[in-house]
């Protein structure tokens, strides 16, 4: 063992070194970074998705373990873990799980915001990979070097050549966990609304409603985030909330064919025929994606036929 | 015969599914959908969003995950991720972890070594 190690590590640096470049930096990276409280879980043979997981979350104040979260996470016949299912997993634990953008300074950011990174490297090739799943805890300036909790190591330090070599052949995925009410100061309203909406799919609405309410704090003129809050109050049978936010969706953006689509749906059910029409009419070229729930609301609105609008209708 | 009972069998089953996917949301389309017309194109209609679950949950079976823990770990993928998942658990990065690497890396390097392509092993 002592052996592999030592005769491993100028065999990388020969190997990589063919396909390194000028030395690679960081833009204004700031000062040191270490989340030190972040506690450790060492992987067992294959299982560094459960133990990255479980270190992640437990930084978040998620008391669990990698034994537990094996079974909801780990493929047998795999050996390995998914990201769709590191992702959905978090989910489980009410933690949002929030992309990263895919730069070593949106990693720092996190870091710097008191958010470990868990991402995914490939230690191997492309054409002969070996993922894995590290949890980043801190950053040096000094020493240009991330710091890592990474399988059975509690604090490996990697130069920013080599961690960048294995995260961009695993494509730069990262993300971050958080309280779905506390939006990281550098996410996007896309990322955020991306990892919201997911709750609401799968019916936890509440969750779901707390993450668009936090993003509506932030972002009050995003329209889709007004578009979650009515699909969550709608689920919630708040229809007069529902009807609002959509409103306000539709002014914010009025080619938006859901936000209209929506409020025709939810005028027509109070039995505001005219209105919901005038928002149909309103509705630009729909993407393919769409066309059929829009020509379902269509012939709602036309099944109607003439009658009367209710009273009260806008 | 057989066929049009199948046939009869397999239309019944698609609107039993469609109704199923729509219970309280007539015209409503959710934000997750909302949210990838927005991204990209492509959207998986109901019925073949609840094959793409059925596919997934096979999948998990036959790569050795309990059916039931199966069945619950179906039930938590978003729509997205049930399509990133569909058809190719097989092709998708599985992280293991950093041990099995040092196997790997060291066995290219033997290799290497006795083609005679490096000699890194001499100086140790």
């Amino acid at each position: 063992m002592l052996f592999e190690r030592r005769a491993l590590w100028p065999a990388v640096l020969f190997l990589l070194s063919a396909c390194a470049g000028a030395p690679p930096r960081i833009d204004a990276p700031g000062d040191a970074v270490e989340l030190s409280a972040v506690p450790f879980f060492a992987q067992t043979e294959h299982h560094c998705g459960p133990a990255a997981l479980a270190t992640m979350l437990a930084a978040q104040g998620v008391a669990v373990t990698p034994d537990q979260l094996s079974p909801l996470i780990y493929i047998p016949g795999r050996e390995g873990t998914l990201q769709a299912e590191m992702i959905a997993a978090t989910r489980r634990y009410d933690r949002l799980p929030l992309r990263l953008e895919p730069t070593p300074e949106a990693v720092i950011a996190a870091l710097h915001e008191g958010q470990p990174v868990l991402l995914l490297q490939n230690l191997g090739f492309r054409r002969w990979p070996a993922w894995h799943y590290a949890v980043a805890v801190g950053y040096e300036p000094e020493a240009s070097s991330f710091i890592l909790r990474s399988g059975t190591e509690q604090r490996l330090t990697t130069g920013l050549r080599r961690f960048l070599q294995t995260w961009d052949r695993a494509d730069r995925w990262a993300f971050v966990s958080v309280e779905p009410d506390q939006v990281p100061a550098n996410a996007t309203p896309e990322a955020w609304l991306a990892a919201a909406a997911p709750f609401e799919s799968l019916g936890r609405i509440d969750v779901a409603e707390r993450a668009y309410k936090a993003a509506l704090d932030r972002w009050p003129s995003s329209s889709l985030a007004w578009q979650g809050l009515a699909n969550t109050r709608y689920a919630a049978n708040d229809k007069p909330a529902a009807e609002a936010a959509l409103q306000k969706a539709v002014e914010l953006d009025p080619a938006s064919v859901t936000a209209r689509n929506n409020l025709a749906s939810v005028l027509l059910e109070r039995g505001c025929v005219t209105a919901a029409r005038a928002q149909l009419e309103a509705v630009g070229r729909v993407p393919g994606a769409l066309a059929k729930a829009v020509e379902q609301t269509r012939r709602d609105v036309d099944s109607v036929g003439t009658r009367e609008d209710a009273s009260g209708c806008p | 015969m057989h066929a049009t009972l199948r046939t009869l069998f397999v239309g019944w089953l698609s609107a039993a599914l469609i109704l199923i996917g729509f219970p309280a949301h007539a015209g409503m389309i959710g934000t997750e959908s909302a949210l990838s017309v927005d991204a990209r194109a492509s959207h998986l209609a109901t019925v073949e969003q609840f094959m793409a679950r059925d596919e997934v949950r096979a999948q998990l079976e036959g790569f050795g995950v309990e059916p039931a823990m199966a069945a619950e770990r179906v039930a938590n993928l978003s729509d997205a991720e049930l399509q990133q998942m569909a058809f190719n658990i097989e092709s998708q990065p599985a992280g293991a972890g950093a041990l099995a690497v040092i196997g790997i890396v060291f066995v290219v390097l033997l290799i290497l070594e006795l083609v005679g392509v490096i000699n890194v092993f001499q100086s140790f």
